[in-house]
């Protein structure tokens, strides 16, 4: 219920936001407490982008009620505003502006000393190229200096919006740490992604978004026991490899039979995985 | 609106600035004009016609001063010494002179005895009407050296600029009216295509959602249009300076400035909010620059009364007038009230939409 607990850093009930005859949004209800990792899966227009452009106070809501830390987003946002933080999708930085001037911009925005800036660039590993452009920034370098700037007020909530997309796997595997990192100091983090493997390693909970509306949320575990399919992949004696449905009694009668006659040499049970689960709410893969 | 947070955004906008060339662009062109105007043109009056006299004499006439004091302010004289008669005909041919003359050994002496001596006058296959001119006031100037007192005293009584009569060109001479002009275009060219290009990149780029985040967007386009004004202000000296404009009056000048580079600005700043990439930026702003030029070159010139009227109504005939006025010191243009009303009026326009977009983009 919203407003109860102290623990809880978003609060979101029946929250709509439609641009004309487009649902964007449409009756999203969730909580994420403090220190957790919530994330949002969903195809690309499935509502991800603009529920983060509500939740941070850059779009009204058509209707329903969110709180960011107990503010308002609407009424309260520019009180919620100094508290929270974004990495967005897009690489926005001011790419004439060295690495150190783009974190002293938002620090001077923000308040925050200076100091601030040279601790996040040592952070994030661009100490060294903190006096260059950013426009010779390689990608990775870009995100990381992202993930920088949106630390640079240490938020109590930070939203980021696809941070790994497009990014080599070392560097995607540093900006999860980073965020793990956050998460680990007491910071919500409310991610969306379009990466199953980095939904299931990360977050705490998941949320499916299917054309504006949360189909599933629970964590990843759950989810895939509730919705995925424990499969078998058995290895007979002829060297056929046959894949069973354990949850189908037909499947199970066979794999039985095998073991009866010793025909199975191998049998590797396998979990569903957060891929399967989301075809199955969803109708098709990310 | 947080004054702090204006003043962030305002100095990286001026850092980011001076490392664009869009930004550049917009300001160096302006003043390279003006720096070619400046060379290009003298400050004398158009209409003061000049004429080159290749002379051949032993150097001991006064001949030249006197028709250089009949000619007066309508034709300045230049005189060229030329060794003799053969080389004054080919000067003449070549047209490196307007036309010659042939002074013979102790002619003055000769005029003053009354001896007739001969004066020969070269001129061109097509006489100019600067060598018929001369021409024309040799007999007066051969009388005046003679010592010969003239049929009639001529007075001549010169009358005081009409008001409003004179343009800046006629007033100011082709040198400072380019200036003028290369004001208006520097004016607008910040306000119309720097100030909006700052702005779209910031949409464009998505950089205006991460300023958003925490600033207002009040604060953004409050340090946009200090960006403008700011850069305006400190363009225009440095454009006077290398163009050695001297205006008459210094504080007209900058109020009149600085008035201009805020209403113009505005202007920019609803484009800027109407544009959504850098395309259309370069499409659009070269003819919204079209038509705030246009009163720098054609106020003063004889165009019919309703296209004046049309005139006042762009910002920039009323500060191409305001602007002439401090350069002569005086009103070359009237109603200097309603330049500023006008002037006014548009600020309270472009920053009364400006408001009202905002509102409405604050609520969305």
């Amino acid at each position: 219920m919203i407003g109860a607990g102290r623990s809880l850093s978003i609060e979101v009930e029946h929250l709509a936001k439609h641009y004309g005859q487009v649902r964007a949004v449409n009756d999203v209800s969730f909580t994420a407490r403090e220190g957790e990792i919530l994330g949002v899966l969903g195809h690309n227009g499935a509502g991800k982008t603009t529920t983060i452009r509500v939740l941070t106070g850059r779009a009204r809501p058509t209707g329903g009620r969110a709180r960011v830390l107990g503010y308002d987003v609407v009424h309260e946002r520019e009180r919620m505003k100094p508290l929270i933080n974004l990495v967005f999708e897009e690489q926005n930085l001011y790419i004439r502006l060295s690495g150190r001037e783009n974190l002293q911009l938002f620090a001077d925005l923000y308040g925050v000393p200076r100091a601030r800036v040279e601790e996040l660039l040592a952070a994030v590993g661009l100490s060294e190229a903190a006096q260059r452009k950013v426009k010779t920034y390689s990608s990775g370098m870009k995100q990381r200096l992202l993930v920088a700037r949106a630390l640079i007020n240490s938020p109590r909530v930070l939203f980021l919006d696809e941070p790994t997309r497009g990014l080599d796997p070392t560097s995607a595997r540093e900006v999860r740490e980073m965020v793990r990192e956050q998460a680990r100091q007491g910071t919500t983090v409310f991610l969306t992604t379009h990466y199953m493997e980095e939904a299931d390693e990360l977050c705490d909970r998941v949320a499916f978004l299917a054309a504006g509306r949360i189909v599933a949320l629970d964590t990843p575990r759950e989810l895939k026991l509730r919705y995925g399919e424990r499969t078998a992949v058995v290895l007979l004696t002829s060297r056929q490899e046959e894949r069973l449905r354990l949850d189908d009694p037909l499947d199970a009668a066979r794999l039985e039979r095998w073991m009866a006659e010793g025909q199975v040499l191998t049998v590797h049970s396998q979990e569903g995985t957060l891929e399967d689960v989301f075809v199955n709410l969803a109708g098709r893969p990310l | 609106m947080s004054w702090p947070r204006i003043r962030t955004i305002y100095r990286k906008d001026m850092r980011d600035a001076l490392r664009d060339s869009r930004v550049l662009t917009a300001i160096l062109l302006p003043l390279g004009l003006g720096l070619l105007y400046s060379f290009m043109f003298s400050d004398e009056n158009i209409r003061t016609q000049k004429a080159k006299v290749g002379v051949v004499s032993d150097g001991t006439t006064q001949l030249t001063t006197v028709i250089s004091k009949q000619t007066g302010r309508a034709l300045r004289l230049t005189f060229v010494a030329v060794p003799n008669a053969p080389d004054l005909e080919q000067q003449v041919q070549r047209k490196k002179v307007d036309v010659g003359l042939v002074v013979p050994p102790g002619f003055d002496a000769a005029v003053k005895a009354g001896e007739s001596p001969q004066l020969t006058v070269v001129l061109p296959s097509s006489p100019s009407f600067d060598s018929d001119y001369v021409d024309a006031v040799l007999d007066r100037s051969v009388q005046a050296l003679a010592g010969r007192a003239p049929p009639a005293r001529i007075v001549l009584r010169s009358l005081p600029p009409e008001s409003g009569g004179a343009t800046a060109i006629e007033a100011l001479g082709a040198r400072k009216d380019f200036i003028l002009v290369s004001i208006i275009l520097l004016l607008a060219m910040i306000a119309v295509y720097a100030v909006p290009a700052v702005l779209v990149e910031e949409t464009e780029k998505k950089t205006m959602e991460a300023l958003t985040l925490i600033a207002s967007t009040a604060d953004v386009i409050a340090a946009k249009a200090l960006f403008g004004i700011v850069l305006s202000i400190v363009s225009v000296p440095v454009l006077l300076v290398i163009t050695r404009g001297n205006p008459a009056e210094v504080a007209a000048l900058a109020a009149a400035v600085v008035l201009s580079a805020a209403v113009l600005v505005g202007i920019g700043l609803l484009c800027g909010g109407l544009f959504k990439t850098q395309q259309q930026v370069n499409t659009w702003s070269g003819v919204i620059l079209l038509a705030l030029l246009a009163p720098a070159f054609t106020i003063g010139m004889p165009t019919p009364a309703a296209v004046n009227t049309a005139l006042a109504f762009i910002p920039t005939a009323q500060t191409f007038r305001l602007i002439a006025n401090a350069f002569a010191g005086r009103a070359l243009y009237p109603h200097e009230w309603l330049s500023y009303a006008v002037l006014l009026a548009w600020a309270v326009g472009a920053y009364g939409l400006l408001w009202w977009r905002l509102s409405r983009q604050e609520e969305g």
